[in-house]
């Protein structure tokens, strides 16, 4: 019986394993000196999609920073083919914007905040954009040692299944 | 290893559990290293996905518990009470898998956090509390320290785990951004409903074999249960969830700077 149930166990945890739902999250960074913090994060999924509309968002911890008026977000592609200046949104401690990212590659954001005192905070950060909406994703080499590792776990968890069968008939 | 111990090992559901999660966090890890090419993108998906999981394990063990004590004649609930344990220590495992990606990689180390202020801060730090309860509870966990802190103040032990999980209710609302998602969130409060539903009945008939007054241990789990979920609207209402925050920029949100 109990071996029953550690099959159960096992096949449970697998499946909460694939059953990945769609989610968002954010990140910190800090601006060139180090001393303040955006966290940052992007819709949708925080792996926004080439051709689609994507949703930036930055959360600043301290209202004094954004209750500014002169902030500004640059957006540059990383070959310098592209350099937009955003409209910002603010809601609180925070600051959005909207934009469609055209083709798939690798963006430089700038998000420029000018306190009263006419001293600049500036974050930069870089955002890839992997996916297109044609479906077309940007290839990369698989590392070996991970597909080994993958297979390896893969091989053990078959094991871990094959035992407790074996124990559990065996019994 | 002595052939004994590793036939015990092998009968032993817990063993089972703790070997599946040590792969589960494997498997996941060589998965999204294949699948997601940016190292960003990539431990913001661990760290969620090691979220669930402990979530996942101890949504398992809090209804298995309640389930336990309404169920108490079935033979393989029983066996199911017998995984617990392990499911406690796959909870401390995960939580803290989750806590390690998110401080190096998503805050960049231990010193992000004194940047952080506000409700992102009070999240984190409500997360952090419960994750070391969590991780307290897993190493109580262990036979050898049961048997020396005995089996019943051990059992009055575990009532520190229900704070835990306001704590930790409370920070997944907080920083949560799965909740932006209207079917994720109303799947989350359903499954609290039905476990605070189970736990309140769990009161109740302890309150029952206590008093025999079927009217006493109606009105107990109706309280407990109404103050449960009721809790969970008060709360929906009083604290400033990630999704509400980020509604505000369309609804409230003024243009400050354009080009």
């Amino acid at each position: 019986m109990r071996i029953k149930i550690g099959i159960l166990v096992v096949y449970a945890v697998i499946l909460s394993g694939i059953c990945t739902p769609h989610i968002v999250a954010h990140e910190l960074i800090k601006d060139i000196s180090g001393t303040h913090a955006a966290i940052l994060h992007f819709t949708p999924e925080d792996d926004p999609v080439a051709g689609a509309k994507t949703g930036i968002y930055y959360d600043i911890p301290g209202k004094e920073v954004v209750r500014q008026v002169a902030n500004s977000l640059k957006v540059e592609s990383d070959t310098g083919g592209i350099v937009v200046d955003l409209p910002l949104q603010q809601a609180g401690t925070s600051l959005s914007s909207e934009f469609t990212f055209p083709t798939r590659g690798a963006y430089i954001l700038t998000l420029s905040i000018k306190n009263a005192d006419g001293t600049v905070i500036t974050f930069k950060s870089t955002l890839r954009i992997e996916h297109s909406l044609n479906g077309q994703t940007t290839s990369s080499k698989v590392p070996t040692w991970a597909v080994s590792g993958l297979f390896t776990t893969l091989l053990f968890l078959g094991i871990l299944i094959a035992v407790a069968v074996w124990v559990k008939y065996k019994s | 290893m002595n052939k004994r111990i590793v036939s015990n090992l092998l009968i032993n559901s817990r063993f089972y559990v703790v070997v599946a999660s040590l792969l589960l966090s494997f498997l996941t890890y060589f998965y999204l290293r294949i699948n997601i090419v940016d190292p960003s993108l990539r431990s913001i998906r661990l760290q969620q996905l090691f979220s669930l999981y402990a979530l996942v394990a101890w949504y398992f063990v809090l209804v298995v518990s309640a389930y336990g004590k309404i169920v108490s004649n079935k033979p393989w609930i029983h066996q199911l009470l017998h995984t617990r344990r392990a499911f406690g220590g796959m909870v401390a495992y995960f939580a803290l898998l989750h806590a390690i990606i998110t401080v190096n990689s998503q805050l960049g180390g231990v010193g992000g956090l004194r940047l952080l202020s506000g409700y992102t801060l009070v999240s984190l730090m409500l997360g952090l509390s419960a994750l070391i309860v969590l991780l307290i509870m897993g190493l109580l966990s262990i036979d050898k320290i049961i048997a020396k802190i005995h089996f019943k103040y051990w059992k009055q032990l575990q009532i520190v785990s229900y704070f835990a999980g306001v704590a930790t209710i409370l920070h997944v609302w907080i920083i949560g951004s799965h909740l932006t998602s209207g079917p994720v969130r109303f799947s989350a409060f359903l499954a609290l409903v039905v476990l605070f539903a189970l736990q309140s009945i769990r009161l109740g008939l302890a309150e029952y074999k206590k008093y025999t007054s079927f009217k006493r241990a109606l009105i107990v789990a109706s309280a407990v249960w109404l103050v449960a979920t009721g809790s969970l609207l008060v709360m929906k209402i009083s604290v400033a969830s990630y999704s509400k925050i980020h509604t505000k920029h369309s609804e409230e949100g003024i243009i400050i700077h354009a080009h």
